[in-house]
């Protein structure tokens, strides 16, 4: 076939899609789902399979957080603050540098913790000094009252003759649960329980046999102090490339995120490609061969037919669930989500193929194609434009249908707790159905199960309406006169 | 030399029960130009010989003896399509040579491809037109049934039986062929309908001096349009001659007796004659004749031995023991 035939069947098709209403709905779903993976193809990185599973990429996020938008609904959580510095605000004789910004409590609610992040950390260069050299870096938090309190604390020690450090990951530095504890007592002469040390750094104590704190609102200023032990930065010169400083609320970005900190907007944008790619591939696949077979198996019959449908048989025999379990626990995590999609597309066709086989048998029983063969077609010509056009219109409707089909499955596997590391719609959805589980009722991470949920019954809806569509178009007989 | 020479077809289906011997041992022969009727009662056999003639008898029937001589005048040959390779049946003499229209015609379009591009199939698969060359034909050979350029656009559930009748002859008249086959072209028409395909057929032999083998079991359409006529009964040929003798004269008790079950307009209607009994089972015909259950004149010797073809006038030929020398 020509290409501007082809393009031109191609736009009659599409005009055709488009005069059905299910057509309409469902090719605008199915382009806004491939754009939406072509832009998370494009703005995500490449190895996010493995940033999605370590959770140290994750530290800065608070855990368990709803989206931020609920603030407008009139739910009061401690905001989320993130702060990048690039210069000092105090600097003394190129010793010592202080970092600070302001955050604002103005709900009844604690912040999870401060983490601050320093990246490029630069030590002094001392000419003819051999030796280690050591940065002290401190963290204190001014509240409300004006009391300062020392939260954390950490030396960096260098090799000798290292200017530089942590110059492509940054070092991260942490409240630190005891040292709170003893600034506490040292100034408010109040004894901080294990487990209550946010609380009394965000909060006043209300009632001190009970040790009950209420949160503080107003401005508290974060201050970051690196100090040298020798030597000094010279004029100009700053101490980190960039200082982040982190008060990790209770509220966060567009979609909230996991127990483990993680962006659900991120998993959820990169489940899009996964999701088409799992399905179509799976899908097409499956009934690419499911068609071949049925009508090689039903067109030639005899020992054809019969070996075709012994292996259907033995095939649609296999327990498939345990198969899969034990094939999926000795694959390495990487290539898991291939072996599953293999798995469904092997054992995916057979159905498929023992319906077009009896679809076949019943049309090359019809006249049309004894006429066909007196005409003069081969069977080549007969299998392909006089059976296959027939059986089309229900391999359409089995193909679309089962895209989602794939997904699911594979959403399926996800919540029967098969790890294959890809942040998929299913596997997010598994992780807040047992992370839910195991909180017991104490979290009902809506924003964290709904919409993976969604998002599969969506591409589900897009996949069906198309199918619906394609049916009228592919069978003349359902089509409407123009 | 004539145009096609039938010499004793033998058509058997291999069924798992037993063989149906649905053709057995059939020979005449059509020349150029001629319109031979072939009649008989519904499961005689007519549909396994005119596709035993395009050489592919319904699966699970084959050719079990017997040859098919067609003369080809253009390339001075003559094939046996009785004994012939698949390949060559197909490259040099089906729909080339000898088409069909097939009965029921309404089901020989497949529902799924507009009809003109069913009509350009043997004009691409045979004629190695292109797409374009092949559409104007199919114009060309829609014209020539009495139907619309339009009609190639639609799909065959768009049209009306006597629409889809003259597609499926314009199907045959593709490649030009020497001999069409016109299996049953007019049952499931109105009379108008079939009245206006019968005409149609009329033209087109007149015109293009085609051979048309007109298989039916109304005799009335045969005496219409046929210069020679055959009976078959039971998978055999009983009678075989000129339309006027077979009509007018004829000489098999069968033949006889289903001329008098044809249903005049004017007339009492309880003056319609009907065969009495059924044809027999072609898995196990009786021995002798096989008309001989039914027979008015049956004898002794109808019962034991089969009747050889006797000639009874001028090209009229019976198979009866009335009138073979015994
Ligand atoms: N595929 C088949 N397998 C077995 N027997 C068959 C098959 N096709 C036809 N027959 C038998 O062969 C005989 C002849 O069938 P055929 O179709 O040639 O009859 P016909 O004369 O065309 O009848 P009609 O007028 O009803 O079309 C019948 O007895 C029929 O039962
Ligand atoms: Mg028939």
């Amino acid at each position: 076939m020509k290409l501007e035939e082809f393009m031109a069947n191609m736009r009659k098709s599409f005009r055709e899609l488009w005069s059905y209403t299910s057509g309409k709905v469902g090719l605008v779903l199915l382009v806004i789902f491939i754009a939406t993976s072509l832009y998370a193809l494009i703005v995500m990185p490449t190895n996010y399979r493995t940033i999605w599973t370590d959770a140290r990429y994750w530290r800065t996020n608070p855990q368990a957080a709803p989206p931020s938008w609920v603030s407008f609904f009139g739910v009061k959580l401690a905001p989320h603050f993130d702060t990048h510095l690039s210069e000092p605000s105090n600097a003394q004789q190129g010793r010592t540098f202080v970092y600070e910004t302001t955050y604002v409590l103005d709900v009844n609610d604690y912040p999870q913790r401060i983490v601050v992040g320093i990246k490029g950390l630069r030590f002094p260069e001392i000419p003819g000094y051999k030796g280690q050299k050591f940065a002290v870096l401190e963290l204190y938090v001014t509240r409300p009252d004006n009391v300062t309190l020392k939260v954390g604390q950490s030396v960096i020690r260098t090799e000798a003759n290292e200017t530089i450090k942590y110059v492509d990951e940054p070092y991260y530095l942490e409240i630190d649960s005891n040292i709170i504890k003893t600034e506490y007592v040292k100034i408010y002469g109040v004894t901080v329980s294990t487990g209550n040390e946010i609380r009394a750094l965000f909060g006043r104590l209300v009632n001190e046999t009970r040790e009950e704190y209420q949160p503080f609102k107003g401005t508290y200023t974060i201050i970051l102090k690196i100090r040298y032990g020798q030597g000094q930065l010279a004029q100009g010169e700053l101490p980190a490339e960039d200082v982040r400083i982190v008060v990790v609320g209770n509220i966060y970005g567009l979609m909230g995120t996991d127990t483990t900190g993680r962006d659900l907007a991120e998993g959820l944008l990169y489940g899009f490609p996964v999701a088409l790619a799992v399905g179509l591939v799976t899908a097409v696949a499956a009934t690419a061969i499911g068609v071949l077979v049925g009508i090689v198996s039903g067109y030639y019959g005899g020992w054809i037919d019969e070996v075709l449908q012994r292996i259907i048989d033995v095939m649609g025999n296999v327990p498939l669930l345990p198969f899969l379990i034990l094939l999926v626990n000795i694959t390495p995590v990487e290539q898991r989500l291939t072996v599953i999609m293999l798995v469904l597309i092997v054992f995916g066709w057979g159905g498929l193929a023992i319906i077009i086989r009896s679809m076949t048998l019943s049309i090359k029983s019809e006249l049309y194609i004894e006429a066909a063969r007196a005409v003069g077609a081969g069977n080549r010509r007969i299998i392909f434009r006089h059976i296959l056009p027939q059986v089309l219109p229900y391999a359409m409707a089995t193909l679309v249908f089962s895209v989602p089909g794939a997904v699911l499955a594979e959403a399926g596997l996800s919540v029967i707790g098969l790890e294959h590391g890809w942040p998929t719609w299913g596997k997010i959805l598994a992780d807040a159905r047992s992370a839910i589980a195991e909180a017991g009722g104490t979290g009902w991470y809506w924003w964290w199960i709904m919409p993976p949920g969604i998002l599969l019954s969506l591409m589900s809806l897009t996949f069906v309406l198309l199918g619906m569509a394609i049916e009228t178009i592919v069978e003349p007989r359902l089509r409407r006169r123009a | 030399m004539p145009l096609l020479e039938v010499k004793n077809l033998k058509t058997y289906y291999y069924t798992l029960r037993g063989v149906v011997k649905a053709v057995d041992d059939v020979s005449f022969t059509l020349e150029k130009g001629e319109v031979l009727g072939l009649a008989g009662e519904s499961g005689c056999g007519k549909s396994t010989v005119a596709w035993s003639l395009l050489g592919m008898p319904p699966s699970p029937g084959r050719i079990a003896g017997g040859h098919i001589y067609l003369h080809d005048d253009e390339a001075g040959e003559t094939y046996d399509i009785a004994n012939m390779a698949e390949e060559e049946l197909r490259s040099k003499v089906r729909w080339r040579k000898i088409s069909m229209v097939f009965q029921g015609a309404m089901n020989a379009l497949t529902p799924v491809h507009r009809v003109g591009d069913q009509i350009a199939e043997p004009l691409i698969l045979h004629a190695g037109m292109t797409k374009e060359e092949a559409m104007n034909r199919v114009v060309e050979l829609l014209n020539m049934v009495g139907l619309d350029d339009t009609i190639a656009m639609r799909y065959p559930h768009e049209l009306s039986g006597g629409q889809k009748q003259r597609v499926v002859i314009a199907m045959a008249l593709a490649l030009d062929p020497d001999i069409v086959i016109a299996d049953e072209p007019t049952t499931a028409l109105d009379v108008v309908v079939q009245a206006q395909i019968l005409n149609l057929m009329k033209e087109l032999q007149w015109k293009k001096k085609r051979s048309i083998i007109l298989i039916t079991h109304d005799l009335s359409i045969i005496a219409e349009l046929a210069d020679k006529v055959a009976i078959m009964y039971a998978g055999k040929i009983v009678e075989i001659g000129p339309s006027s003798e077979i009509f007018n004269n004829p000489q098999h008790p069968y033949t006889q007796l289903l001329l008098k079950a044809i249903p005049r307009l004017r007339g009492p209607i309880d003056k319609l004659a009907y065969i009495p009994g059924t044809p027999p089972d072609l898995m196990s015909p009786p021995p002798g004749c096989r008309f001989y259950p039914r027979c008015p004149y049956a004898m002794d010797v109808c019962m034991r031995e089969e009747p050889e073809m006797v000639e009874v006038g001028k090209d009229h030929y019976v198979a009866c023991w009335l009138h073979s020398k015994r």
